[in-house]
This record gives C-alpha cells, sequence and structure tokens, in this order.
C-alpha cells in the first residue's frame, strides 16, 4: 500500500512541531519503499501536492482537543469535517479544509491523523515541553504499527 | 438628483500576497475616488545598514517567498554594479535559467490560485468562501475543469519550484547566487533534470493554462473595457544576452525601456523619484533611491500606505508583463511575442489597446510565461560543462551599486551605498511600489487607484468589479502557527 508519513506544524513554536519532530525520528528507521516520509512544515494550502498520489496517508500533528498535554489522539480521515472556518489569506488554510475540498475532487487516500495535544504553542521555542516530548516514542512506536498493520514491514 | 456617495472598504485585500487595503469612493454607481495601501511596514532597509554588502543577496530575498529570485539577482548586480565585476557566460545563462523557472511558477500561482477565482466558482468550502456571490458566468462542466487545474497548478508549481532549485539549491529563497555570478557547477543531469521538468511545464502552459485564459477571456470579454491602466509602461527587461556594465546599455531579451503617448523611450535612473506625501514616512519627498531614506511615522496625518508612490519624471507608469510584452510587441524586437500576441488579438477579436485592462493583463501574463518557458529551454542547452560561474570580487572599502531587474510582477531596481566595507544605504524599489502607489505629491493616482476610479459598481456590497481590478495586477506586498483544532472532528480515540 503505498503510504505517506507527513508531519505538520512549526518547530520554531515548540509543541506545534511535534509532528516534525516525530518525523525526523521516523527518518532515521528503515522503512519499506512504498513507505514516504515527508516534513510538511508549514505547507499550508500547497500540502495538496502531498496528498495526491497515495493510498495512505498518515498525518501527524499537535491537536487541540479537551484531554491532557501529550495525550496521543487517533482520527480516522472520514471523521473531518470543515468547520466552515474563515481565513484572512490562504496562508491560514488549515489541513482539515485542505483534505476536505481536495478529496471532493480527487479521491483521496485513507486518511489516518494521529495528533498529539500541545502544552504550548505561543512561545518561540525549538523544543517541545516535557510531556509532549515524553509522548515522542510512544507516537512513534503507533506510526509503526499503523504500518505493520498494513503488511508494511520494518527494520528499525 | 441628490448624489448617493458610499464608502467600499476592502481590508486586508485577500488572494495577492501580502497586505494590502483598498478604498474606494463610488457616487452614483461610479468610482470617483480610489485608494490602495500598503498595510505591512517591511523595514529590510534599516536591518541591511552596517551588515556586510554579501548579507544583501540573502536578506533581500526575505522580502518575499514568491519572487525570492529576482530580489537574489537584483541585489547580485547592484553588488557587482559596486564592486566592478561582470559575471561569466555561464553564470548570466544559469540566473537566467533560475529566473524564468520563477516566472512560470509566479504566472500560474498567480492566475489559478489568486486570480481566477473571481471568475470561476470554486468548491463551497473554506478557503474558497465566503466570497463575493455574484457574476460566476461560466458553464458548471468548465467551471468544474478549471477547478481541477486549480489543484493540478499546485502539482505544476512544485515542478518549477524543483527547476529552479536544481540551479538554486533551494527554493524558496534560493542558496546559490553570488556576486559575480552564482556557485553552483553545472553537471550533465542539472541540464536533463530541467529538461525534463520543463517539458511538463510547457506542456501544461499549452494545453492547461493559455485555454483556459482564452476561454475566461471570451466568457467576460467586457473585462477587456474595464480597469484601464494609465498607459504608461515601464520594465527594467529580463535575461541578460551580454556583459555590458552599463545596464541601460545592456542587451536584454525582453528590453529595458518605458512607453508613453505610445512611444518606446530610454530609461535614464536618476529620473526615479519616491514620493512620499500619502505615505507614513517623514522623510524628504521625490529623493531618487541612491539617496533614498526610510524613516517611519506611523502617526503621519492624512497617509495612508506603507508604500512610497515612485515615479519616473513626475509621472505614475505601470510594471509587469502588460509593459515587457507590449514594448516587445511594439518594437517588433521579438518574433515570438509578435506572432502570439496577433494570434490572441485574432482569437478574442480584441485590439491590441484592449490590452491594458483586467483581461488584457491575464492575457498578456499567460502569453509571455510561453515564451518565457520556451526560452529558457534553449537558455539550459547554452549552460557549458566545466566552464566559469562565477567572477571573483574584492569588497571596496567605498562604492555605490545598481542593479535593475524584473520580477514576474515588474521593475524592480536595488540601490546600494558602501561605506568602510559595509553597507551604509539600501533601497528596493520593487514592482508593486510602481503598480500599488498611493497617490503622489501633485495628487496624481497610483495605476491601481487610477484603473478603480471610472469603474461602475452595481451593489456596493459586492465590488467584484474592484477585485478583479486589483488582482489583474498582480499586487504583491507572509506565515504562521497551524494547529489542528479539534472542534473540526467529530470522533477520536485516545490512545
Amino acid at each position: 500500500m503505498k503510504t505517506l508519513v507527513i508531519g505538520v506544524g512549526n518547530i520554531l513554536l515548540g509543541d506545534d512541531g511535534i509532528g516534525v519532530h516525530a518525523v525526523r525520528e521516523l527518518m532515521k528507521h528503515q522503512l519499506l519503499k512504498n513507505v514516504t516520509v515527508v516534513d510538511g512544515g508549514t505547507l499550508g494550502i500547497e500540502l495538496i501536492n502531498y496528498y495526491i498520489g497515495y493510498e495512505r496517508l498518515i498525518i501527524l500533528d499537535a491537536l487541540q482537543v479537551d484531554a491532557p498535554p501529550g495525550t496521543i489522539v487517533r482520527i480516522n480521515g472520514v471523521d473531518i469535517q470543515s468547520k466552515g472556518f474563515v481565513p484572512a489569506s490562504a496562508h491560514d488554510s488549515t489541513l482539515t479544509d485542505i483534505l476536505y475540498f481536495t478529496s471532493s475532487f480527487i479521491p483521496l487516500a485513507q486518511v489516518t491523523i494521529l495528533g498529539v495535544v500541545p502544552d504550548s504553542t505561543s512561545f518561540l521555542s525549538l523544543s517541545l515541553s516535557e510531556c509532549v516530548n515524553n509522548a515522542l516514542p510512544k507516537l512513534i512506536e503507533l506510526v509503526l504499527s499503523e504500518l505493520v498493520d498494513k503488511d508494511v514491514s520494518i527494520n528499525s | 438628483m441628490s448624489t448617493v456617495r458610499t464608502n467600499i472598504v476592502i481590508d486586508p485585500m485577500t488572494r495577492i500576497e501580502g497586505h494590502l487595503k483598498i478604498e474606494a469612493t463610488v457616487e452614483n454607481r461610479k468610482v470617483v475616488d480610489a485608494k490602495v495601501g500598503g498595510t505591512l511596514y517591511r523595514g529590510f532597509e534599516q536591518i541591511l545598514v552596517g551588515r556586510n554588502p554579501l548579507d544583501a543577496i540573502q536578506i533581500t530575498q526575505r522580502f518575499c517567498g514568491v519572487c525570492p529570485t529576482p530580489h537574489a539577482i537584483a541585489s547580485a548586480q547592484a553588488l557587482e554594479n559596486a564592486f566592478g565585476i561582470m559575471p561569466p557566460p555561464n553564470g548570466r545563462t544559469i540566473r537566467n535559467i533560475m529566473q524564468g523557472a520563477n516566472y512560470i511558477q509566479s504566472h500560474i500561482l498567480h492566475f489559478y490560485h489568486l486570480a481566477a477565482l473571481d471568475f470561476f466558482k470554486g468548491p463551497d468550502v473554506s478557503p474558497f468562501v465566503p466570497r463575493y456571490e455574484a457574476d460566476y458566468r461560466l458553464p458548471k462542466a468548465v467551471n468544474d475543469a478549471l477547478t481541477y487545474h486549480y489543484i493540478r497548478a499546485y502539482q505544476i508549481r512544485l515542478k518549477a519550484h524543483e527547476l529552479c532549485a536544481i540551479w538554486a539549491g533551494k527554493m524558496p529563497h534560493i542558496a546559490s547566487m553570488a556576486p559575480g555570478g552564482v556557485s553552483i557547477i553545472p553537471r550533465i543531469d542539472n541540464i536533463t533534470t530541467s529538461l525534463w521538468r520543463l517539458k511538463e511545464l510547457t506542456e501544461f502552459i499549452e494545453n492547461v493554462y493559455l485555454p483556459d485564459v482564452i476561454t475566461v477571456a471570451s466568457v467576460y470579454c467586457d473585462y477587456f473595457n474595464i480597469g484601464m491602466g494609465v498607459k504608461n509602461l515601464l520594465s527594467f527587461g529580463l535575461f541578460d544576452l551580454d556583459a555590458e556594465p552599463d545596464v541601460t546599455k545592456r542587451k536584454r531579451y525582453f528590453p529595458m525601456g518605458r512607453m508613453t503617448n505610445g512611444t518606446i523611450e530610454t530609461i535614464d535612473p536618476k529620473k526615479i523619484t519616491e514620493d512620499i506625501r500619502w505615505s507614513w514616512y517623514n522623510t524628504a519627498s521625490g529623493k531618487n533611491p541612491v539617496e533614498g531614506e526610510t524613516s517611519p511615522k506611523p502617526e503621519k496625518k492624512d497617509a495612508y500606505s506603507w508604500l512610497k508612490a515612485p515615479r519616473y519624471d513626475s509621472v505614475p507608469y505601470e510594471v509587469g508583463p502588460l509593459a515587457r510584452v507590449v514594448m516587445a510587441y511594439d518594437s517588433k524586437s521579438n518574433q515570438k511575442v509578435t506572432k502570439l500576441v496577433d494570434d490572441m488579438l485574432a482569437t478574442l477579436s480584441i485590439n491590441k489597446d484592449d490590452l491594458y485592462s483586467v483581461m488584457g493583463r491575464h492575457v498578456v501574463r499567460a502569453i509571455e510565461c510561453k515564451v518565457v518557458a520556451d526560452e529558457i529551454q534553449d537558455m539550459i542547452m547554452q549552460v557549458k560543462l566545466e566552464q566559469p560561474v562565477c567572477t571573483d570580487h574584492t569588497i571596496p572599502e567605498k562604492a555605490e551599486g545598481m542593479g535593475l531587474w524584473c520580477a514576474a510582477r515588474g521593475a524592480l531596481g536595488h540601490w546600494i551605498e558602501i561605506k568602510n566595507g559595509k553597507i551604509a544605504r539600501y533601497q528596493a524599489v520593487v514592482p508593486t511600489t510602481w503598480n500599488a502607489s498611493p497617490k503622489d505629491d501633485k495628487g496624481k493616482p497610483g495605476p491601481i487607484e487610477h484603473a478603480m476610479i471610472g469603474t461602475e459598481i452595481e451593489d456596493t456590497d459586492n465590488p467584484f468589479a474592484l477585485a478583479r481590478i486589483v488582482r489583474s495586477f498582480d499586487p504583491c506586498i507572509a506565515c504562521a502557527v497551524h494547529v489542528l483544532d479539534g472542534k473540526q472532528v467529530k470522533q477520536f480515540k485516545i490512545m
């Protein structure tokens, strides 16, 4: 199964960069050729380029839900809806909106989001907060097990 | 009859690069006054003072992520002018290729991702809504095709970025620019990987971009009479073809020049001045960039823009693809441009004068995209392996330099003054400063303001015509934290 693992977020803003920190960690693992690992950074709407052409997408991001910081959350793509957020510019387009409108024109891959509830995303910091950093090994483990589930063998 | 007077404010003006505010005074359904204001202070000029001159090439690229390439080139040319050096043929050619790739990227970006949504209706989801819900004329099948091309254009732009990065090291904000040329040593795989990307780009331009522009132009043909420009055109030219040190005499593929009253004339850079009567600055008005200053005064009364008002010999000029293509066409200096423009005029049954309009700007930009793609194909084949790419330099204690070039959006000038081996003064006059300039000291409006005045507005709550006019100029005057919001999720599972 042609799979893309993409981490998104801004590494300058502390826990917002968890997705990128995770893919950097994943890149140290030897994965099969049908798995692509991408640092999606803050590409915003240009992420469209990475959503097309895969059978499966695993998106890693910071995720704000009502749970303590460091909690890891799994979402199935079908549970994502556009909330009609009004962006001031295309720079503000959210990941969910991009997935939503792209899927109305092009059949999208099966989407899974693995998110970590951030502690702080409002201060300039290159490092993760302690609780989010502690969640990183488990996040990697979960990504790898998602890949194993789909007959992708892994050599770490 | 009493006069009905309404003020329209669009702030922020979206689907452009950067931060722009549009104000129009409408009387009896007609725009009688317009104000275009840049709402973001840049201040790069101050950042540069006191630094090593070589830093300018990297720092000025951060003006913008869409056109870092022309800033790198204009900055390197200003340094070369100050150092008294010129790049070798290979360095010149590689710069042209990088710039060409950036033009293709930028023109496709502008049409599909910024302007075309004024004419086709995107899906009813963010970021396509809210929008002015009026005057969408395309049949559903055409509209759907354009929406699909909107997504396809992202993939194509990635290819254009890659084409630039093959020579630039990375995009945006290129790494291989140096005073005296470039720092990349060309290899055969640079050439081959460029050619297949260019082939894909050319196919898109010919089979998708140009036909889409023709489709939109034929359905919205009234826009060949809306947003008429000042008809003064100015271009610093594009693609260096020789190593003449005097930039005003250098041979360029698109020539340097200006057009007033239908006559093409030469450019004397000393006649470029910037007025600040309506800008948030407190320095002297009417200075040439050689002695220009940047001293902000945000509390200045009556001012409405962070942009200064550049003028040539006290006259406003429109810059951009329209200036480059119309002057190449009128001077009959470029057979390919002549043929493409003639064919386009015939296809759409329009006159050359109709090009000074909203739709004219779109049509001409697409023509230029095709011409540039063809030209860089030849340039890629001119790259010589194992030939020098850069001329050595020494940084003088005291010198002045000027780099005049054309970004996709128009004429771009960088001016540097070096004292004690450091930057003592740096001034940049960028394309949108010309096009989106506020009024000058004499009260004469800038080109976009001029194009807005006289426009008929039927519904002041839906001033889509104004948005179409402003976007046709491709104004470029932006980044953030993106946290996924749990409120957009119906169900989740804690792991």
